[in-house]
């Protein structure tokens, strides 16, 4: 009986997330006729455009390599109860340290390199967040603020590092220095940018899954998460719970960063992480912050934005307009009165 | 220094209007206990409507007034969402701020068929005021005088708020949802009306902040509002959420950000370095803020230890 309205409680948490997703849709549709000149050319690129040839399809699987990493680092957040508002500044500086240890170590061996300068933007965005949780833990300093606050301090800094000593003089377009080829992942679908990242970000989701739902730790994680008074008369000890969420949070997106320099881009500049941080979060709401869920969730928004991107190019509209429906995705995937509308209905 | 005495205060008062603005704005839905976390967003998305209807008419007034329009309608739908459909209001206001942050994009590509910075010649811009008697005062006539029609207005309306959260029927049930919103229901209180009027409260304010940052500057630059929404909620959680913590605290940030400003413009320190200023120095008053009031909190704990309070939460937001 019990294992039952268990599993309705599920089939309505998903189908609520399939009604706002839906909703969002039409009002995709309607905005593209508002918005666009030729509408009918402009809903086939938004919708079928990432379908439409190999190149299109294989860079929307790379999009969701750092969509799966943020995507990651926001549920463990969000299920541990702390709030982790920092990932554009935790991706961006995934990204620039991961630039910063390859270039100063041109000569490793990959099997030894790779994995290195992976690490140590691991730790440094681990460590970025991680103040915010000691923060919160040490003074009570809301986690919200400063993880937003840090992040955003941090991104200006990365900037004046682009434009300033890690300047590439002799491109065109103002981007960092380049990390040395010995650095690169492989490419598995050229001409393609989508990369073995894939595999480890696969891989990360599995681990993270059986982190937080088979290890004592992630259960007390989970505990904490749902209710902190509950978890501290259990006697768990909650001030690690601010400390060690925030760690894995940043450390994971902050992988993202740098796999997105390793995987696809080789360098760092301004727009590298545009938006994902905050999208992270839409696919963990989207998740429902189920590791697992993560990856068709953040596979699903890279489509979103791949349709805005192909429909930029060949119709009329802005790749914001991706953001746009994201809003809504984030407005209604939440909506409480749906979700015990649709539980009523299936209960009957 | 003491040559430059009065363009500093100038300075900081003109630079803090938007903090002020947004963080007494967002005063009402803190004391209604609502963590309103779309200033940022209401604040761009009227600097964006601003200037579009100041272009459209020609006309800074219909300007401002389309602005604080367009917004109150944003307002209303991240209201409608969050208390209508229960939907968590912390991601509704990250929904905010990033439908803000998109629409003014693609809608500038719309009209103007550009994603860049808007501005077109002739733009009018704000005007200063020069108030008759005061302005000829010495000392007091260059620091009262002198400013455009929306600073005064930020002052008026945060003396207004101090009348309003104390002395007003309105005011009680305000601060009566923010601390319980269940006995307050059981008084006949609707708590769910008050936080939506707290919210088109915030969101008037932050109009008119977003519209004293496009229409000072003349132009609408994407992403303008480069986190004061965020500095302002960190202002009404230091201010302890009234309305003369959030006056400090307004000055307090608008004088980092003179600093800022002010280096950039005479030192070579590169200009991106200064931009991370206001962040880090707000993460130190915070952290400074909580230190001290732990402080505090030790002295007045008696001795038993038997009473011992529970440190305020910070701003908490229910984590979906």
């Amino acid at each position: 009986m019990r294992r039952d309205s268990t599993i309705k409680n599920r089939i309505a948490t998903l189908l609520g997330v399939f009604l706002s997703i839906g909703v969002a849709f039409i009002l995709a549709i309607g905005l593209i006729f508002v918005l666009s000149e030729d509408p009918k050319t402009t809903l086939f690129c938004y919708f079928l455009g990432p379908f439409m040839d190999r190149f299109t399809f294989f860079n929307m699987l790379a999009a969701s390599i750092p969509l799966i990493f943020s995507g990651l680092g926001m549920a463990i957040a969000f299920q541990s109860g702390v709030v982790n508002l920092g990932g554009e500044g935790q991706i961006f500086s995934g990204a620039m340290i991961c630039l910063i240890v390859g270039t100063a170590l041109p000569s490793l061996p990959k099997f030894i390199g790779i994995p290195l300068v992976l690490l140590s933007s691991i730790l440094f965005c681990g460590f970025l967040a991680g103040i915010s949780g000691y923060l919160r833990k040490r003074w009570n300093v809301s986690d919200l603020l400063s993880t937003y606050l840090i992040s955003m301090g941090i991104v200006s800094v990365i900037n004046f590092l682009i434009l300033g000593p890690l300047r590439d003089t002799n491109k065109i377009t103002i981007q960092s220095i380049s990390l040395p080829s010995s650095y690169l992942l492989k490419r598995i679908m050229l001409p393609s940018y989508l990369n073995t990242g894939i595999i480890l970000a696969l891989l990360v989701a599995v681990g993270l899954h059986f982190f937080m739902y088979r290890t004592h730790r992630g259960y007390e994680l989970r505990v904490t998460g749902s209710n902190r008074d509950f978890a501290r008369y259990a006697g768990i000890h909650v001030g690690k719970y601010y400390l060690i969420p925030m760690f894995l949070s940043g450390g994971v997106i902050g992988l993202g960063g740098a796999i997105e320099v390793v995987g696809r881009y080789q360098a760092v500049f301004s727009n590298l992480t545009a938006g994902l941080g905050w999208n992270g979060i839409a696919v963990a709401l989207i998740a429902r912050n189920n590791p697992i869920a993560v990856v068709p969730a953040a596979l699903f928004y890279a489509y979103l934005s791949a349709g805005a991107k192909y429909a930029m190019i060949h119709s009329d509209l802005t790749s914001e307009f991706a953001s746009i429906i994201s809003a809504i995705i984030f407005y209604l995937v939440t909506a409480e009165a749906a979700y015990s509308f649709i539980r009523r209905r299936i209960g009957k | 220094m003491i040559g430059t005495d009065i363009p500093v205060l100038n300075d900081t008062i003109n630079i803090m209007t938007p903090f002020l603005l947004a963080a007494t704005g967002g005063l009402y839905s803190a004391l209604a206990g609502v963590l309103n976390i779309a200033l940022e967003g209401l604040m761009l998305n009227a600097a964006f409507f601003s200037i579009v209807f100041t272009m459209a008419t020609g006309n800074i007034f219909l300007g401002i007034l389309g602005g604080i329009a367009a917004t109150l309608l944003m307002t209303l739908l991240f209201g409608l969402i969050s208390l209508g459909l229960k939907a968590n209001v912390f991601i509704c206001g990250l929904a905010t701020n990033l439908l803000a942050g998109a629409l003014s994009i693609v809608l500038a590509f719309k009209i103007y068929g550009q994603t860049g910075s808007i501005a077109f010649p002739g733009m009018p811009t704000l005007s200063p005021i020069k108030i008759p008697v005061i302005h000829n005062i010495p000392v007091l006539g260059p620091l009262l005088s002198g400013y455009n029609i929306l600073v005064y207005l930020s002052w008026l309306f945060l003396f207004l708020s101090v009348i309003i959260i104390y002395k007003t029927p309105f005011g009680i049930r305000l601060r009566a949802v923010g601390n319980d919103a269940n006995s307050a229901r059981s008084l006949g209180i609707n708590p769910q009306r008050i936080k939506m009027a707290s919210f088109l409260i915030s969101g008037f304010t932050c109009a008119i902040g977003g519209a004293f940052l496009s229409l000072t500057l003349g132009a609408f630059v994407p992403n303008v509002t480069s986190g004061r929404g965020w500095i302002a909620l960190a202002i009404i959680y230091l201010g302890k959420k009234t309305p003369f913590g959030v006056l400090l605290g307004a000055v307090i940030f608008g004088f980092v950000e003179y600093i800022s400003n002010f280096l950039q413009a005479v030192s070579n320190f590169p200009a991106e370095l200064l931009l991370s200023l206001p962040f880090f120095t707000t993460v130190v008053i915070l952290i400074a803020f909580s230190i001290i009031e732990e402080r505090y909190m030790k002295k007045r704990r008696p001795l038993s230890e038997a009473y011992c309070e529970e440190p305020e939460e910070p701003i908490e937001p229910q984590v979906p």
